[in-house]
């Protein structure tokens, strides 16, 4: 991943400030602009390519089926198309079906890219910092930042499952195995994690986890007063035009 | 360490949580259907479902925030240090499930078994914590369903603290009924957040309702109380199932509940 050009606060505001107007009643216009806007800011981060992994994957087939279905089956009264497959399902293209679907379907890329714009940016070791700057409870830091690694350490855990059970022969081919397989993939790992988390208790209990006080950080990123500048105003502007939205 | 005066906060923290999400719901059901009148909000904007996004993700966000901040520091420890792991299990699972185009979801599979084993606050935490790193790292349509998420981790803790996940007679209607709740809660956010797309097999059941004549609301609610109850007892089935299967000699150094 490139190296963010950005402190990890200022991308953890801009993806607030993009989430929240995501989400407010804007226009099919604004929101397309809201888009653009959002994916610039992908662009200059450097994250293009997991971003269009995440799109691709996550975001554009939730888009795709948000928008088809009130594209086919909204109460629109501009009709296109219609089809009875069985009485009483009728389903209609109509106008304002693509209307609303089109709305829907850039809420969701845009608020999935405002998400994006927090991690993408800054990993877990950059938003470690920015939260710890924050004050935020050290045991929260913790538990969010050790989620976000956890996925890693569990893949571990299954090739070791997995590999053990290899071993031993227990894989057999049949349509049994396959659905108690994963099953017992589960009971395994849990039974791991649950045997490991004495271990993992304790080593965390000795790095002070608990102990109140400042925390110090190696090579913490730098911050600048322009940026703080930019991302105080960049929500406040958020807010006031998600308030101007509502009155 | 927990003191007579944490614990009063956390209470306090842990009910303001609750009451934000249930009135945001109530909330939101009265403004679907008309009760509340935000006419002039909606001139310009596609519907009068896109005012209710914002307050609604917001709501359930917020409740969310509260229950992990009233429960952070009382938990133990060793049920810290476990939830980032229950969390990527969810995850993996929801995952892999999410794929297949079949109308479930199994992603609470280790939030119902911490909620087991560790009671209600642990299990709501492990609850919002899928959500929200699920949201941040993999598909960001998790984020606003948190509420629902700490709903079910809450009452599996609370099932098994009154004796509920003794006996499969007991488990299985509580699951179907937990199943409900969160069926309940997380229907106004797949229908105004996301149009109710938030999968083949759920998306198609969406259409289908609507195409009958259903609002979008009454549509993924119907389609929630469709799923809900039958992937919640699943879930419970399986939890149950994998703790009983795990040794006693890995659960000697845990704190059931």
């Amino acid at each position: 991943m490139k190296k963010p050009s950005l402190h990890p606060k200022t991308w953890i505001i801009l993806g607030l400030s993009g989430a929240t107007l995501s989400l407010a009643p804007l226009t099919t216009p604004y929101k397309t602009l809201l888009l653009a806007a959002l994916t610039t800011l992908i662009l200059y981060s450097g994250t293009h390519r997991p971003w269009a992994k995440l799109t691709l994957t996550a975001l554009l087939p939730i888009a795709t089926i948000a928008f088809t279905i009130q594209a086919t089956s909204y109460p629109g009264t501009t009709v296109y198309a219609s089809w009875t497959p069985l009485n009483p399902i009728t389903f209609t293209l109509t106008a304002q079906g693509i209307h609303y679907g089109s709305n829907l379907a850039l809420q969701i890329l845009t608020f999935g890219t405002s998400c994006a714009l927090i991690i993408l940016p800054t990993g877990p070791h950059q938003l470690r910092h920015a939260l710890t700057a924050w004050k935020t409870p050290p045991r929260l830091t913790y538990l969010l930042i050790t989620t976000i690694n956890a996925p890693t350490q569990l893949q571990h855990y299954a090739t070791i499952a997995q590999e053990t059970a290899a071993a031993r022969g227990l894989p057999q081919p049949g349509l049994h195995h396959r659905i108690l397989h994963p099953l017992r993939l589960t009971a395994t790992l849990l039974t791991l994690i649950l045997t490991e988390n004495p271990q993992r208790t304790r080593t965390i209990t000795h790095h002070a986890l608990d102990q109140a006080g400042p925390r110090t950080l190696l090579n913490p990123p730098t911050d600048t007063t322009p940026q703080t500048i930019t991302r105080w105003t960049t929500l406040t502007l958020a807010l006031l035009t998600t308030i101007t939205t509502y009155l | 360490m927990t003191t007579p005066a944490s614990n009063h906060r956390a209470r306090i923290l842990n009910l303001a949580g609750a009451a934000t999400i249930a009135t945001t719901y109530i909330w939101a059901m009265l403004t679907a259907a008309g009760h509340l009148n935000y006419t002039d909000y909606n001139s310009g904007t596609a519907s009068a479902a896109s005012v209710i996004s914002l307050p609604l993700t917001a709501g359930y966000l917020l409740g969310a925030i509260l229950i992990l901040a009233a429960n952070i520091n009382r938990i133990p420890l060793t049920a810290l240090t476990l939830i980032p792991f229950a969390a990527a299990l969810n995850i993996t699972a929801g995952q892999i499930t999410g794929s297949t185009g079949i109308p479930l979801y199994l992603d609470s599979i280790a939030t119902v078994a911490l909620g087991f084993l560790y009671g209600p606050a642990v299990g709501a935490m492990t609850g919002i914590t899928t959500s929200l790193i699920w949201g941040l790292t993999i598909n960001p349509t998790t984020i606003p369903f948190a509420a629902g998420s700490a709903a079910i981790g809450l009452l599996a803790g609370l099932a098994s603290r009154y004796g509920l996940t003794k006996k499969l007679w007991a488990l299985l209607p509580t699951g179907f009924t937990t199943g409900i709740l969160a069926g309940l809660l997380g229907a106004p956010v797949a229908a105004f957040v996301y149009g109710g797309g938030q999968g083949l097999g759920t998306g198609t059941l969406v259409a289908t309702l609507q195409a009958t004549g259903q609002t979008l609301l009454q549509a993924t609610t119907l389609q929630s109380l469709i799923s809900d109850p039958l992937d919640k007892t699943i879930t419970f089935l399986i939890a149950w199932i994998i703790i009983r299967s795990i040794p006693q000699r890995a659960l000697k150094n845990h704190n059931p509940a």
